[in-house]
């Protein structure tokens, strides 16, 4: 560290000399007036200059043609000698610069505003964006975030902002599904014989035992006014039977199997027979097909 | 300083224990063998050895170390002159 010094008597540059002879480096020497020079010397030399000019405010020994003083540090040095002087206080300031300065860019809150069912699927989403506790969000994402979360059976509005370091998401219409489109009419995609009929609502158009083709209605809502929604509740089962030919018999049922969608819990094989034909096989599977419409099992 | 001295040949050693400066133009200057300083300001600073004193003028004249006879002037030196000779 360097201290600011000042000697003061006549003729300051004979002081300068005698210091140099004594073997202390003297820096940014100044003339600040006739009689004065301002310099710059090493802490550890300040007593070296003191002993040869000693500063008669102090010690007071009689005559000596300069004195010395060491003049209060100014810029950094004063404020590195503050800094030192006072630790906790500077290490408090540089915490809270760095928080003022760095901060503002992380999330610490987030606040979801409206009635919404989605809080979690929306907390979700934004720790998928990054944007959540404790993380850098810049806002760069903030639309994809808004058009993640619209696109929640419901939402009909959504935005996502930052304010301070709370990131705010207000959404609107969480708590009102969509209107789900319900049929009105329950229809078989398979041919065979009806095992099963419930209707719990609507008519029945067909009864048990009767055979159905795929595409015929089995029932229907019935109307209960202009613009009131019906839809039919109900249930039924259709006893049916795939003929198919294969090369083997494995591949033949494979493929009979694949044909009825067996891999459908809706779809529960009966039995399954194979019998030579024509060079191949032919394969005969029984199955029933489970339909239903608005039917909660 | 190797290449002073190959320079200077055999008269290198007697030529670097005496007096003498490097002058970097419009930079600063760097004296060896410095006795004393005389009066000095911005402008002028009179550098004395054994034998003469040096004037040297310029602009924004400082001093930015002396020490053990080695001097470093900062600023923008215009002339040195030698000012006197001592016999």
């Amino acid at each position: 560290m360097k201290t600011r010094m000042l000697i003061t008597g006549m003729m300051p540059e004979r002081a300068l000399n005698r210091l140099q002879r004594a073997g202390i480096a003297v820096e940014k020497v100044k003339k600040r007036k006739k009689n004065e020079i301002v310099f710059t010397v090493d802490e550890k030399d300040c007593e070296k200059v003191f002993a040869i000019y000693p500063n008669i405010c102090y010690n007071n020994r009689g005559y000596t043609p300069y004195t010395a003083q060491i003049l209060p540090k100014t810029g950094v040095a004063k404020l590195w000698s503050g800094v030192k002087k006072r630790v906790g206080l500077a290490l408090g300031a540089a915490i809270w610069l760095f928080l003022t300065a760095f901060s503002d860019s992380f999330v610490l809150s987030v606040k979801i505003l409206g009635e919404t069912p989605y809080e979690t699927e929306i907390m979700r989403i934004l720790d998928e964006g990054g944007a959540t506790h404790f993380s850098r969000y810049d806002g760069k994402n903030a639309d994809l975030l808004s058009s993640r979360i619209l696109a929640l059976d419901g939402v009909s509005y959504c935005s996502v902002k930052k304010v301070g370091t709370t990131l705010v998401v207000e959404v609107v219409g969480g708590s009102f599904p969509k209107a789900q489109a319900f049929a009105t009419e329950l229809i078989s995609d398979v041919s065979g014989e009806i095992t099963e009929l419930t209707v719990l609502r609507g008519e029945a158009l067909k009864s048990v035992g009767e055979l159905v083709e795929a595409g015929e209605a089995l029932a229907r809502a019935i109307p209960l006014s202009d613009s009131a929604a019906s839809f039919v509740i109900a249930r039924a089962s259709v006893a049916c039977v795939y003929e198919g030919e294969g090369a083997d018999e494995q591949s033949a049922i494979a493929n009979g199997l694949l044909c009825i969608g067996a891999e459908n819990d809706e779809v529960k094989v009966k039995e399954i027979a194979a019998e030579e034909w024509e060079g191949g096989v032919r394969v005969k599977i029984s199955y029933e097909r489970i339909l239903h419409a608005n039917f909660l099992s | 300083m190797r290449l002073y001295k190959e320079i200077f040949g055999g008269e290198g050693d007697e030529l670097f224990s005496a007096a003498r400066c490097v002058l970097l133009p419009l930079k600063e200057g760097y004296f060896e063998g410095v006795k004393a300083l005389g009066d000095f300001s911005d402008t002028l600073v009179e550098v004395c050895y054994k034998d003469c004193t040096l004037r040297i003028a310029g602009e924004g004249l400082e001093i930015a170390k002396f020490c053990d006879g080695d001097l470093k002037i900062a600023g923008k030196i215009l002339s040195i002159a030698v000012e006197e000779v001592r016999k």
